[in-house]
């Protein structure tokens, strides 16, 4: 609207005001009253003004403006005010666009390949044996037929990690890789970011030194180098050519996505052909492409037959039935962490809700504040819509501040989380900010706050401007519909955080009972690493009862010693595997005697395998119960023995001493090959093998020296000493480069970060959890004070007349305690059952403790009860200081 | 009387005066803002009593729509002040407002006389 236009009217209006007071002074008016009937004629100028402003100005922006402006400066007034309420909305926002943002990765975001429902995981299955892991390996010899006589699979492919000291004996550098048959990128369905992947045709010997490298080893190692195409590589001490190189978000298998017990690293290095092997053990992953409309159902079936076939071929596979076991990749990769996002899920939203009522507090308290500013202006002709606008403007500014802030915090926690978060949750690599979430809760809230703090408006524009003008500034009781919403409000709040408490109470104590489970081992300070023996140079020479490795038994033997002559090491041995390391070996057996209790099923008794060197279990810090550990007596030639754990001799022997007992690997009906029987020397405390959660299962020890059917492809070391670790580390290198310069360390974690790994997801959703809980109490806190300090306020005058009364300043502070009190049990009984509800949901999730545990929910209780009495002692002791004379007086 | 009555009352009130104001404009052609309030005031017998700055408001609504033009020129006492008149555009919005109204009327009177059956 120009000026000139806003002049023009302006003189039109008081052109037509002077000509009606010319009629009234005719009429013979008085010339005050003739102006003033004239003005009553004419009606509110100013709101005309405004009317003709809002008709000629595109939507008002102007208008806009000024509310803006003007909301800015409430804003500024009251900045203790404003910053609470920034930050409430922050951290709602924040958390709830952080949630959502893992949601929508981790479960909603298809997978990346293409026609990725097409995508299945193949594993065998021992439902006989007591493994731990469902998915198990599958035999070679087994995957082969699969392959050829599968109808339900357009392709199938088998890999397995693979370990590559990558270079020659100068620089080692230890890659973590995949070996894979032929199908397997195409199965995937991916593209090379350059090159070529390998095919069928690579598992041909003479065409399968080839090498596909990730795209973070081409960069890093190679700067990016397209000409790394053609090169030459040395890998395991043999050549291999790169052809080419993944594409930079490709990266599969991920070991957090794939089951434990395979050893994926986190990412692969590089990847190289595979020949189904003929011999050795189970060891390969399957994963394959279903032709297109083939439902999973119908490849199972597929699978059934393709078994019969196997049983025909292989009589040896009669306790295992792989192939079995049918995966959607998609829920593969996922897991179990779907029960989990779906608890914070839930929590975030709580959280969102108490972020809301406390937003619609801080606009209701604004807005009460100013009621009779308010109905002054609205009394001065001040149209609803104007003063709505206003109110409106202030809310859409703490919310725009509050979302900028929290879409910051949002970005910076996921930023934490890729980084420092749980190394066992799926898709961590894939995670991005989901600004939809964002805007989707800030939505929410600033729709939640305005419908809130209308309820009070709607209810005050029913009564009279007069009452609202009388009341507003005396030391009535008055505001009782706006102190009942706040009430419920509080209620409701109240009841929310109630629920966070007690889920994230039931975390905390079953993370705690789950650190402090017996774990047959202590951490201490235990190093433990791995290394790669290249078969090229250590290689492998089986026979009848197992396979001679003459050169790798050297190598271990002369590290070993290197190690331990090391000052400040205390022990130092080899296992495979290790504890919580995550791989898994287990063998049949035959126990001299009669045989044990077997699952329904099962025709052999099954343990879990591992092989140790002496020392092993001092390293560990596990415990000889009775017996010995191994030896540096128990040679290859000498009497084969074993050490059992505590579950395997009461499992066997129960009730009997195990020690002098004897027991061979193989199924009782084989009598060729002939294993040799070995002999119990000792017996172990049951230690946790791949979670602290398990119950402990039978496991036998033999000595790494006394033919294992196992390779020392890799072998994984563990070291106790009283070096600081990084220290220890750069000792250990230098030792285990003295038996061998070409064969580097890897995988280096100490056993309490193993621990710790083992932990990440529990860790991952209590530490979520428990911040939930305490912003909900911090978010109440302010939320009862707010109420209850209010109430105070409004009450001045009451407090005055009670104590001239004769009522001591305890009197007046029990009352204003007694509402926090009566607030905080109004808010438990409403969050009693939806506490028990939320923990009923959480059952999956909690280690050692019932979802009903009477002393969590008490102490939740407790807490929540406490914090709205805390909440209440401020303004309670500013009552009961109140002096009778000076309220009076006033 | 509570707030929503009024404005109940206002709303029906605009269209009338909204039509009030171009057939005033039609039949005695331009005029200034203080010229049709007293020729409104006179026609409806004081049934109509109004804020009559909504006069302005009214003629602004129209003269968006283009059935009014504004422009500025000298009143009988010698004084400038803005004339307004009806446009082409405006009589046949006139004429189609009027004919509605007329119907409405009459639908109404009918309704009004009906009586209550024995």
């Amino acid at each position: 609207v120009s000026r000139r236009d806003d002049r023009e009217f302006d003189a039109e209006v008081a052109e037509h005001l002077r000509l009606l007071t010319d009629r009234y002074l005719r009429q013979g008016l008085s010339a005050e009253d003739a102006a003033a009937a004239a003005r009553k004629q004419f009606g509110n100028a100013t709101r005309l003004r405004e009317e003709r402003h809002a008709l000629q100005t595109i939507p008002s922006l102007e208008g806009m403006w000024i509310d803006l402006c003007h909301a800015a400066r409430q804003l500024r007034r009251a900045p203790l005010v404003s910053a609470a309420g920034i930050l409430t909305l922050a951290i709602g926002i924040g958390a709830c666009a952080l949630m959502m943002s893992v949601i929508s990765t981790v479960l909603l975001k298809p997978l990346p390949y293409p026609h990725a429902d097409r995508l299945v995981m193949s594993w065998g299955w021992y439902p006989s044996a007591n493994l731990g892991f469902p998915e198990q390996p599958t035999h070679g010899l087994v995957f082969s037929i699969m392959r050829e006589n599968t109808q339900a699979f357009a392709s199938l492919a088998a890999f397995r990690a693979a370990s590559f000291n990558l270079g020659d004996s100068t620089k080692p550098e230890r890659l973590d890789g995949i070996e894979a048959t032929g199908d397997f990128f195409a199965a995937l369905g991916v593209t090379t970011e350059i090159g070529r992947f390998f095919e069928r045709a690579n598992e041909t010997p003479g065409f399968d030194h080839v090498a596909v490298l990730s795209d973070g080893v081409w960069r890093r190692r190679f700067g990016g180098d397209p000409d790394v195409l053609g090169r030459t590589l040395t890998l395991n001490a043999e050549p291999y050519t790169v052809i080419g190189v993944a594409a930079a978000d490709f990266a599969f298998p991920r070991g957090p996505e794939m089951p434990g017990n395979f050893q994926f690293a986190t990412a692969p290095d590089l990847w190289v052909p595979l020949k189904p092997p003929t011999g050795g053990v189970a060891d390969l992953a399957i994963v394959g492409r279903l032709r297109p409309g083939v439902p999973v159902a119908a490849a199972r079936d597929d699978m059934d037959r393709v078994m019969a076939v196997v049983q025909r071929s292989i009589p040896v596979v009669k306790n295992s039935r792989p192939g079995e076991l049918l995966v959607p990749l998609r829920q593969q990769v996922v897991g179990d962490v779907q029960a989990m996002l779906a608890s914070l899920l839930v929590a975030v939203l709580l959280v969102l809700v108490i972020a809301c009522v406390n937003t619609a507090q801080l606009v209701l308290a604004q807005l009460h504040g100013r009621r009779r500013d308010l109905a002054i202006r609205a009394a001065l002709g001040g149209s609803t819509f104007r003063l709505a606008g206003e109110v409106l403007a202030e809310v859409a500014l703490l919310v725009a501040a509050g979302g900028a802030a929290g879409v910051a915090a949002g970005i910076a926690g996921l930023k934490l989380l890729r980084t420092y978060g749980s190394t066992r949750l799926p898709r961590a690599a894939e995670l991005t900010f989901d600004v939809r979430s964002a805007f989707v809760a800030l939505g929410v809230i600033a729709l939640a706050a305005i419908l809130l703090a209308m309820i009070p408006m709607l209810v005050d524009r029913r009564r009279p401007l007069v009452e609202l003008l009388r009341g507003g500034g005396r030391g009535v009781v008055s505001g009782g519909a706006h102190l009942r919403v706040r009430r419920a409000l509080i209620i409701g709040e109240l009841a929310g955080s109630l629920v966070l408490v007690t889920c994230a109470g039931l975390l905390v104590r079953s993370l705690s009972l789950q650190l402090a489970a017996t774990r047959g081992f202590d951490a201490g300070r235990g190093v433990t690493f791995e290394v790669s023996l290249p078969p090229a140079r250590y290689p492998e020479r089986p026979f009848a009862t197992g396979i001679d490795h003459a050169a790798a038994l050297r190598f271990l033997d002369a590290s070993l010693d290197d190690i331990r002559a090391l000052p400040g090491v205390s022990a130092a041995g080899i296992g495979k595997p290790l504890p919580l390391s995550g791989a898994q070996q287990a063998t049949v057996f035959t126990p001299d005697g009669e045989l044990p209790a077997l699952l329904p099923g099962a025709l052999s008794p099954i343990a879990q395998f591992t092989v140790a060197s002496p020392q092993m279990l001092g390293a560990l810090g596990a415990t000889v119960l009775a017996g010995r550990d191994f030896s540096t007596a128990d040679r290859t030639d000498s009497v084969p023995v074993v050490i059992v754990n505590e579950a395997m001799a009461n499992w066997i022997w129960p009730g009997r001493s195990a020690l002098g007992r004897r027991i061979r690997l193989g199924r009782l009906e084989e009598h060729a090959p002939a294993w040799p029987w070995m002999t119990v020397v000792g017996v172990v405390s049951n230690m946790k093998r791949y979670t602290l959660t398990e119950t402990p299962r039978p496991e036998m020890l033999v000595p790494y020296t006394q033919n294992p059917y196992v390779t020392f492809g890799t072998m994984q070391f563990v070291v106790r000493s009283n070096l600081e670790t990084s220290a220890a580390i750069r000792a250990i290198q230098r030792a285990v480069a003295s038996a061998d310069p070409a064969i580097p360390i890897a995988r280096v974690r100490t056993i309490e970060a193993l621990v710790a790994t083992s932990t990440s997801n529990a860790r991952f959703a209590t530490l979520f959890m428990a911040s939930f809980g305490i912003v909900a109490l911090v978010l109440t806190i302010v939320g009862v004070y707010g109420v209850i300090g209010y109430g105070v306020v409004q009450r001045r005058q009451e407090f005055g007349v009670r104590r001239a009364l004769g009522a001591v300043p305890r009197d007046v502070l029990w009352l204003i305690v007694r509402e926090g009190l009566n607030l905080g049990a109004a808010g438990v009984a409403a969050g009693i059952v939806l506490s028990v509800a939320a923990a009923f949901g959480l059952r999956h999730l909690l280690y050692g403790i019932s979802p009903f545990d009477p002393i969590t929910l008490g102490t939740s209780i407790a807490v929540v009860v406490a914090v709205s009495v805390a909440a209440s002692i401020i303004p309670a002791t500013a009552a009961a200081r109140i002096e009778p004379r000076t309220v009076l007086e006033n | 009387m509570s707030k929503g009555a009024v404005n109940a009352r206002s709303q029906v009130l605009q269209g009338t005066l909204d039509l009030m104001i171009l057939q005033t404009l039609h039949v005695l052609g331009p005029q200034h803002g203080f010229g049709l309030a007293r020729r409104i005031e006179q026609l409806s017998e004081d049934v109509l009593r109004l804020n009559e700055g909504t006069v302005y408001t009214s003629l602004l609504r129209r003269r968006q729509r283009k059935w009014i033009a504004s422009r500025r020129g000298v009143s009988g006492n010698n004084r400038t002040a803005k004339f307004h008149s009806i446009t082409h555009r405006g009589v046949t919005q006139l004429v189609r407002e009027a004919d509605d109204r007329q119907r409405i009327a009459g639908v109404i009177g009918r309704i009004l006389c009906l009586e209550r059956e024995p």
